[in-house]
């Protein structure tokens, strides 16, 4: 191969594109393990990881449909409608595994919905994703009255709260969807489309890559994995809750963010939204071990996300340059 | 020395980026009153000297001096304040404002109430179109306007400035040869008022139109500095890729096969009732003026745009193309003109680009394997020589002849039947469109039917077996290789229009 003329970049700027992420999770690592004596115990960081199932999930789908270029309002929503709809089928069938498929079924049909709307209309992605947000939230306190599922069969328990071993069962199913999705970005010709898509949606279609239905599919598993999500909640609630996965969306997108996931589209790796969730669970815990109100907890996620779109932009512009 | 004899000098001027000196004591001298050509092959430095000129960049060492005076460019804003303009290859308007707000952003006129004055911007905005001759309303939208009159558009904001200096770069790229005449008669009267041109472009007749010295850099430094009196087009050229180009095209006698693709009656807004066929191994060259058609027609063809009546047979069968992935499988592809917006998706890796239409063809029971995809990347990065560092680096890496070759590796992985290449060359230097007409002819000789939509009329006369002429949306003329001239396109290309546009 030829290289006469390559330029090779080494900077800042690509250190922290690359490992930036990883550098500040190991620093709120540390500066956690000083705050407080239980940190590092592994009850806690099993704590951290079992929490974090259910935005970690949510965060792999509006990672993706991020990356087509879009941006996801609905999951927190979408994720209370199909966790409900899930505890509600629970109590009907008794079946545990009929429940989950319902969730599932139901996010995907209203991902299904903002994709086909989205595409189909033109019209922004977030103003679309607004208005499901409010609609599935509406449809499921209209549904439920406002109301708390409950007195279904224990059995529904598992999936947020049951363990195989010592390992907490939603940790397992988080990491066989982390696995799915990696392969589906990284292995998968639709992967690299979602990616073309994304970088330049014109070049896309000139290329042969149809554009719509990427975007609806993306759309589609942002969907289904809120329902998944959704019913791992509901799970570890206990109860089919009206109001749960209230703002998840913002942490779930938050959590991509900060693991590099770019804005305007087209880049993101997937190991990023890990660790990006594991900052933003590591973050949270902490906080809340210290005692931080929850007004605050607020004040300083929403810092954090525009610290990290603020990075995004400048490592952007520095390799243009 | 006296300072004073310029108007503006570069002196020893250096700027490297990390792995490559991109500039190597440079000196520029530019006299008040004159147009100073830089000539170089894509990447030998031109555009990151202009760019330190306007404040975009900032050198590593050396020295500008401006009207007699040291000056350091801190930023883009200051050294247009201080009366140098650059014209920018790449265009960039905003589309919904108008053409006056366009022409003076950032210095609209006031009223003293500190309001915007309408009326003297529409008045000044008609006095500069009326003085340069072009007839837009400045009331009118920038998104009505095709590419070729905003690239005007862009030039009279950019003089309107009051400038001493101006830079222009590539400012012809995309503009008709009517449009060129009217931008050169431009040149010569802000050389009559003591303005001092930098004039880049890869359009050496024009060079020599309109230029009165000419800087040769190649790889960062300055190869030698000539008044233009004094050199050769060859010489030029020779002193630019740093060897000789013993012929420009690569040529061969083509023996064309079956026919391939066969147009009826095809017609929709941008064109009407185009009969066309190409056989296989036969180069067909398009020419126009910009807005013809040509692109429009191959659009439609390619499934980008819709068709409101006619037939396509491709092979002898009928074919309809709702979408350009149905045209891609049947075997019909088309780069574009615009590599940026619809060629590439510069973000991602060369890899990915080269691979994303072919992605069926490396797949292994569903999954795509690494091991095959960088297979077929090598093959081609070495088939088409392109220079990169790593296939892992994003296309935005590459200079533009090497993006080009990207381009062209994605369809060639797809063993296209007829390729539709649209301004293949635009923006390329002289020693990858060497590399780009060998392909072509390369590809010819294997069966592949090539349609060239080109402006360059060298590369036109140079390269087609026959050439299509449209005009206005109309196919206006045909000939035969040993047929065209010049001015026999020229005449087909501009039927329709008024005769005193000639």
């Amino acid at each position: 191969m030829t290289t006469t003329k390559a330029h090779k970049k080494i900077s800042i700027a690509d250190i922290y594109g690359k490992y930036g992420i990883f550098i500040i999770l190991i620093i709120a690592v540390i500066i956690s393990s000083f705050l407080s004596s239980t940190f590092l115990t592994s009850k806690n960081l099993s704590n951290i990881i079992r929490q974090n199932a259910v935005i970690m999930i949510i965060s792999f789908g509006s990672q993706m449909v991020l990356i087509t270029g879009g941006c996801d309002l609905s999951p927190g929503s979408v994720c209370a409608l199909a966790g409900v709809i899930s505890t509600i089928t629970m109590l009907n069938t008794s079946s545990p595994a009929m429940a989950l498929i319902v969730g599932i079924v139901v996010g995907a049909g209203c991902g299904l919905v903002n994709g086909l709307i989205i595409t189909s209309c033109g019209i922004p992605d977030f103003i679309m994703t607004l208005a499901s947000q409010f609609i599935a939230r509406g449809a499921v306190l209209a549904l439920t009255n406002a109301q708390p599922v409950s007195g279904f069969n224990s059995s529904f328990l598992v999936f947020g709260q049951g363990y195989l071993g010592a390992v907490p069962i939603p940790s397992i199913i988080m990491v066989v969807v982390l696995v799915f999705y990696w392969i589906l970005m990284n292995r998968r010709r639709f992967g690299r489309y979602v990616y073309a898509v994304g970088g330049n949606s014109e070049a896309a279609r000139s290329s042969g890559v149809n554009v719509k239905k990427i975007k609806t599919l993306a759309y589609l598993f942002a969907g289904a994995a809120a329902g998944l999500a959704g019913v791992i909640l509901m799970s570890r609630m206990n109860s089919g809750q009206p109001n749960g996965g209230e703002q998840y969306e913002f942490d779930a997108i938050t959590a991509a963010i900060i693991g590099g996931t770019s804005m305007t589209g087209g880049s993101g790796r997937v190991y990023g939204v890990v660790v990006g969730a594991l900052f933003v669970g590591v973050l949270l815990n902490i906080m809340t071990q210290m005692n931080v109100s929850a007004y605050w907890q607020k004040i300083v996620k929403g810092t954090i996300i525009a610290l990290a779109v603020i990075a995004d932009v400048r490592v952007r512009n520095t390799r243009k340059a | 020395m006296d300072n004073n004899q310029y108007l503006l000098e570069i002196k020893d001027v250096s700027k490297s980026f990390p792995g490559v000196k991109a500039l190597d004591h440079v000196h520029l001298k530019l006299k008040p009153g004159s147009v100073h050509a830089i000539c170089g092959e894509n990447g030998a430095g031109k555009s990151t000297l202009i760019k330190i000129i306007n404040g975009i960049y900032k050198m590593d060492e050396g020295e500008i001096w401006y009207k007699g005076e040291k000056v350091i460019p801190a930023n883009p804003r200051q050294m247009i304040d201080m009366g140098i303009a650059t014209i920018h290859q790449e265009l960039s308007p905003i589309p919904d404002m108008t053409v006056a707000e366009n022409i003076f952003l950032g210095r609209e006129p006031r009223k003293k109430s500190k309001m915007l004055d309408l009326k003297k911007l529409w008045n000044d905005t008609q006095d500069l179109l009326d003085q340069f001759g072009f007839k837009y309303d400045p009331k009118g939208y920038m998104r009505d306007l095709t590419v070729s009159d905003i690239a005007l558009i862009e030039i009279v904001k950019a003089i309107s400035r009051n400038a001493s200096v101006v830079i222009m770069d590539e400012p012809t790229s995309s503009i008709t040869d009517s449009e060129t005449s009217i931008l050169f008669s431009n040149i010569k009267r802000l050389k009559q008022s003591g303005v001092g041109i930098i004039y880049i472009s890869h359009k050496l007749d024009e060079t020599f139109e309109i230029c009165d010295e000419v800087t040769i850099m190649r790889d960062g430094k300055i190869v030698n500095n000539y008044p233009i009196e004094t050199i050769t087009k060859d010489e030029i050229i020779k002193q630019m890729v740093g060897r000789e180009i013993t012929e420009q095209f690569p040529k061969e006698a083509a023996e064309p096969g079956d026919t391939v693709l066969e147009i009826k009656d095809l017609s929709n807004v941008h064109f009407r009732n185009i009969n066309f066929q190409i056989r296989k191994g036969e180069i067909v060259g398009f020419a126009g003026l910009v807005g013809a058609g040509r692109s429009e027609l191959f659009r439609s063809v390619f499934g980008l745009d819709p068709i409101e009546s006619g037939e396509i047979f491709l092979e002898g069968r009928k074919v309809v193309f709702k979408n350009p992935q149905q045209a891609i499988d049947a075997g019909i592809l088309m780069a574009s003109e615009d590599r940026k917006r619809e060629g590439l998706v510069l973000c991602r890796s060369i890899r990915e680009n080269i691979t994303l239409s072919s992605l069926k063809s490396i797949e292994n029971k569903g999954f795509l394997s690494m091991k095959k995809e960088k297979t077929s990347v090598d093959k081609m990065v070495k088939m088409l020589s392109i220079k990169l560092a790593s296939i892992e680096n994003p296309v935005s890496s590459l200079s533009g002849g090497n993006q080009q070759k990207v381009v062209l590796a994605k369809w060639l992985l797809r063993s296209p039947k007829v390729l539709v290449l649209d301004e293949p060359t635009r923006g390329i230097d002289v020693g990858a469109k060497y590399e780009i007409y060998k392909l072509m002819c390369e590809l010819a000789k294997q069966g592949v039917a090539i349609v060239m939509i080109s402006s360059e009329m060298p590369e036109i006369l140079g390269m087609s077996d026959r050439i299509e002429i449209m005009s206005q949306g109309n196919l206006t003329g045909e000939l035969t290789f040993e047929e065209a001239t010049q001015e026999r396109i020229m005449r087909y290309a501009m039927r329709g229009f008024d005769n005193d546009n000639n």
